[in-house]
């Protein structure tokens, strides 16, 4: 059963032309000139009952957007949303009271109190059972390993145990669907790891639908199975990680370690990335014969040691956006060539 | 001392970049004089009181109204936030004399206030309600005077508040009572003449007079000449005494900036 | 949102502020010496010329103290909507969609104001001494009567901080006009009939500040005055209920707008 569903899904913004200085502010009193910008443009996926889903995209691409429309912030233009089989602008009330959201800056608690008064308020608010509320306070108080802090302000918080809180907070409820924006932006390693944990753990045991946005590419490995990559508006990716790392052209990055430093060298079928001196870092298309290159290299400048790296999905990534950015350039190219 | 001169022209400039809330600022002056000349046209009616007439009150009132705008000192603000983020240290550090730098500052935004914002609502003010003109040529140099002295006091004043904040962390209550003394005694809202008795002893003694009252009673003639010369004395010696208070207190502040480590 | 809810929220609310009690108390002492000033202000003007415009001192204390006090009543639920403008350019508001409760009720709730304490003592204060120094016939009829008034008034002025709040969503720029709000707000601190017509009528048909204080004191008083007839003064449930109907228009207005237009 899809708890989610998108159909078709555009969102439009019109953008009224702005004017500048003194007399520019009456003219935008009147002005009735506008753009339309295209936030989201004609998406659709579904997303099934326990599912951890991971929203990538560049800044700008719709994924708040998506996220806004999904959680009845804001109404699409066209198309449809079910969240939960509501509507979710329609029915937004009813909705909230069964996800939960945790969106980076705009935090949940209460700057001054205790998390745990903060937590208190909560349980009021979405009108938990007591009970219910004891065993979920206990189990993340653990898993998290808030002790320590749970009775103290949040403004004497580091920001990995305020992003505890956070999370913590937002499941109180029993919430069906979790919507995290950017959670472990700016936390050291091991807050991160923890989260991470915690979310799998979450995802797995109750089952919780997990949407997540992220720039992290390790938060998408570890919590995220399936994978939905916008770009301009446009969903240009939905499935599984693993597929995406076949589908792309990613051929293999060498670093070389040279004998003495040696000016940049091309070498074909490859890109250098970085060049410091002696060392230098290439990557290879993915057809290329790697060490046929090098062998040749190695005649010219005398080759000290090698290395090779195993393809993270970041590179995965950074290729996509790199054809989508080319495919993009050529299109605005060959739009100007048309018109003239 | 081209150092505090930029300064002054740093916060004119930064108070340019507010233009288009000036125009709302003057509104509500008109607004608030509007106010005031109703009221005393529903208290003299065509009569006078203490030989003062509906007219003598719209003077009184467009001036107070007018001079209010550069009297209303921002010094608490500054030092609050200064001392708040710990700005203060970037200031004491730098080859500046603080206490000058802020009264540099403060002279910028005044003469902000008096180009864009006390001569519209003079001008504006003069033509809706009608302003008399200056009681005797001889006393324009007494009223400039007067307007000077005003200026110095309300620096004093708040240059005062505002080191107590070293101590207090916060100026707000005493701000609130020192201005709730100025709205009663600087007589902008009633002129002196119309104090019952002890009232107007109370004010004379202190400096609040010269924040709207004296610059106004020397414009309109309501003062003799000895009066006049009294009155300037006076609020010299409080300027004395203001800023002897002042350096004291920063003096001291500073000792305790420095125990305290901010 | 239930009232035990609401009740939980200012309970936290309070709490929070009692972290800050040094600076809390002087602010609540500095408050209401200012308000002080106002009301010696005016008591020396009524000492001097014995009544304005035929209202006496206890009449002019009871006009402002209502104003005040009303005041107080609409701020300490809706005085956030001064900064609401911050809340819709930073995404802040946000938060309050994405809860199960009507996202005005809960800002109303977690930015419950408990600043205006001094407000509710000094003008508190006067509104009884007035009442008391007047000696009007007091019936049951006429104290129902001066809560209606008091809550109608509060209404008025959270009509107002709504109103204006809204504006938010459609101009980004909306402090400016709180400003006006105030000005409009010092002209009912005196009798309107002090004004001209032109005051009068914007003040009682355009902009009805005048229902907050000035008919329903007038009509207390049995004041017969102005260009208006003061029985106007029983109207002011009416037009309070009118004005908060129409602030709470427009704020649904102004939400589904942001809804559509992002923000």
């Amino acid at each position: 059963m899809d708890i989610i569903s998108l159909q078709s899904v555009t969102k439009e913004y019109k953008q009224y032309k702005r004017y500048q200085g003194f007399w520019g502010s009456f003219r935008n009193l009147v002005t009735q000139e506008y753009t339309i910008h295209r936030a989201v443009e004609d998406v659709s996926f579904s997303i099934a009952k326990g599912e951890a889903v991971g929203l990538l995209g560049q800044n700008g691409a719709g994924k708040s957007t998506i996220i806004k429309m999904l959680t009845g912030i804001l109404v699409p233009t066209s198309g449809h949303i079910l969240v939960r089989g509501n509507n979710p602008h329609k029915k937004r009330r009813e909705n909230n009271r069964h996800i939960g959201v945790v969106f980076g800056q705009r935090s949940q608690l209460w700057w001054d109190l205790p998390v745990i008064d903060s937590f208190d308020l909560h349980r009021h608010i979405y009108k938990i059972p007591l009970p219910l509320y004891k065993e979920n306070f206990d189990k993340y108080v653990e898993l998290l390993g808030m002790e320590t802090f749970i009775s103290q302000p949040v403004r004497q918080l580091s920001l990995g145990q305020r992003m505890r809180a956070e999370i913590a907070i937002s499941l109180l409820h029993e919430p069906d669907i979790l919507f995290l924006d950017e959670p472990t932006i700016g936390l050291d390693i091991l807050a991160k790891d923890r989260i991470r944990e915690f979310l799998r753990t979450i995802n797995q045991e109750k089952k919780v639908t997990i949407i997540l946005t992220t720039h992290d590419m390790k938060d998408i490995e570890e919590i995220c199975p399936r994978l939905l990559i916008l770009n301009k508006g446009k969903l240009v990716y939905d499935g599984e990680v693993k597929h995406l790392k076949d589908q792309q052209d990613v051929g293999k990055r060498v670093t070389i370690e040279f004998a003495d430093a040696v000016p940049p060298v091309t070498i074909p079928e490859a890109q250098l990335m970085k060049d410091e001196g002696k060392r230098k870092q290439y990557q290879f298309s993915r057809d290329a014969s790697v060490f046929e290159h090098l062998s040749k290299l190695a005649s010219r400048y005398p080759i000290v040691d090698v290395k090779m790296h195993e393809n993270d999905i970041e590179d995965v990534i950074r290729s996509l956006y790199q054809h989508l950015d080319d495919e993009d350039s050529r299109d605005l190219s060959e739009k100007k060539v048309a018109r003239i | 001392m081209m150092a505090y001169f930029s300064q002054a022209m740093k916060s004119f400039s930064r108070s340019m970049a507010y233009r288009a809330e000036v125009w709302i600022q003057i509104g509500g002056n008109i607004l608030f004089l509007f106010i005031q000349i109703s009221i005393w046209k529903a208290l003299l009616g065509h009569s006078m009181t203490n030989g003062v007439g509906i007219q003598e009150m719209v003077t009184y009132s467009i001036l107070n109204t007018s001079l209010s705008i550069i009297l209303m000192t921002h010094v608490y603000n500054q030092v609050d936030e200064s001392l708040r983020t710990g700005g203060i240290l970037m200031h004491l550090v730098k080859p500046l004399r603080y206490p000058l730098f802020l009264f540099a500052d403060e002279a910028g935004k005044n003469m902000y206030s008096l180009l864009f914002e006390l001569i519209p609502t003079l001008l504006v003010g003069a033509l809706l309600f009608g302003l008399q003109p200056i009681s005797e040529s001889d006393h324009i140099i007494p009223f400039a005077l007067s307007v000077i002295i005003a200026m110095f006091i309300s620096f004093g004043i708040g240059y005062l508040i505002a080191l107590i904040a070293f101590w207090f962390m916060t100026t707000f209550a005493l701000r609130w009572t020192v201005e709730g003394l100025i709205k009663v005694f600087s007589g902008s809202l009633i002129p002196l003449w119309f104090f019952p008795p002890v009232w107007i002893d109370v004010a004379h003694m202190l400096p609040f007079k010269f924040l709207g009252f004296v610059p106004a009673a020397i414009y309109m003639g309501k003062m003799s000449s000895t009066e006049i010369y009294e009155n300037l004395a006076i609020g010299l010696f409080w300027i004395v005494l203001l800023y002897g208070l002042g350096s004291l207190l920063w003096w001291k502040a500073l000792r305790r900036l420095a125990i305290q480590g901010g | 949102m239930s009232l035990p809810l609401f009740l939980r929220f200012v309970l936290y609310k309070y709490k929070s502020i009692m972290e800050y009690r040094g600076a809390f108390l002087v602010g609540v002492w500095g408050q209401g010496l200012g308000y002080l000033a106002d009301f010696v202000v005016l008591r020396l003007l009524v000492q001097k010329f014995q009544t304005i415009n035929g209202w006496e001192w206890p009449e002019i204390a009871l006009l402002v103290s209502i104003n005040v006090l009303t005041y107080a009543m609409g701020a300490t639920f809706f005085y956030h909507m001064t900064n609401f403008d911050s809340l819709v350019i930073s995404g802040g508001f946000d938060r309050y969609l994405t809860s199960p409760l009507p996202p005005l009720i809960h800002l109303c709730a977690n930015q419950f104001n408990i600043g205006y304490i001094a407000h509710y003592i000094v003008a508190g204060s006067f509104f009884i001494w007035s009442l008391v120094q007047l000696q009007a016939d007091w019936t049951v009829g006429t104290l129902f009567f001066l809560i209606v008034i008091l809550i109608s008034g509060g209404l008025m002025h959270a009509a107002a901080f709504i109103f204006l709040g809204s504006w938010a969503f459609i101009f980004t720029r909306s402090r400016f006009l709180f400003t006006l709000y105030g000005a409009l707000r010092n002209f009912t601190s005196y009798p309107l009939s002090i004004y001209g017509f032109f005051i009068q009528t914007l003040l009682t048909f355009g902009i009805p500040f005048a229902f907050i204080n000035y008919y329903p004191s007038a009509v207390i008083l049995s004041k017969e005055e102005g260009i208006f007839p003061v029985w106007l003064g029983f109207l002011a449930p009416f037009v309070a209920l009118v004005c908060f109907a129409l602030a709470l228009r427009m704020w649904g207005y102004g939400v589904k707008r942001y809804q559509s237009a992002g923000g």
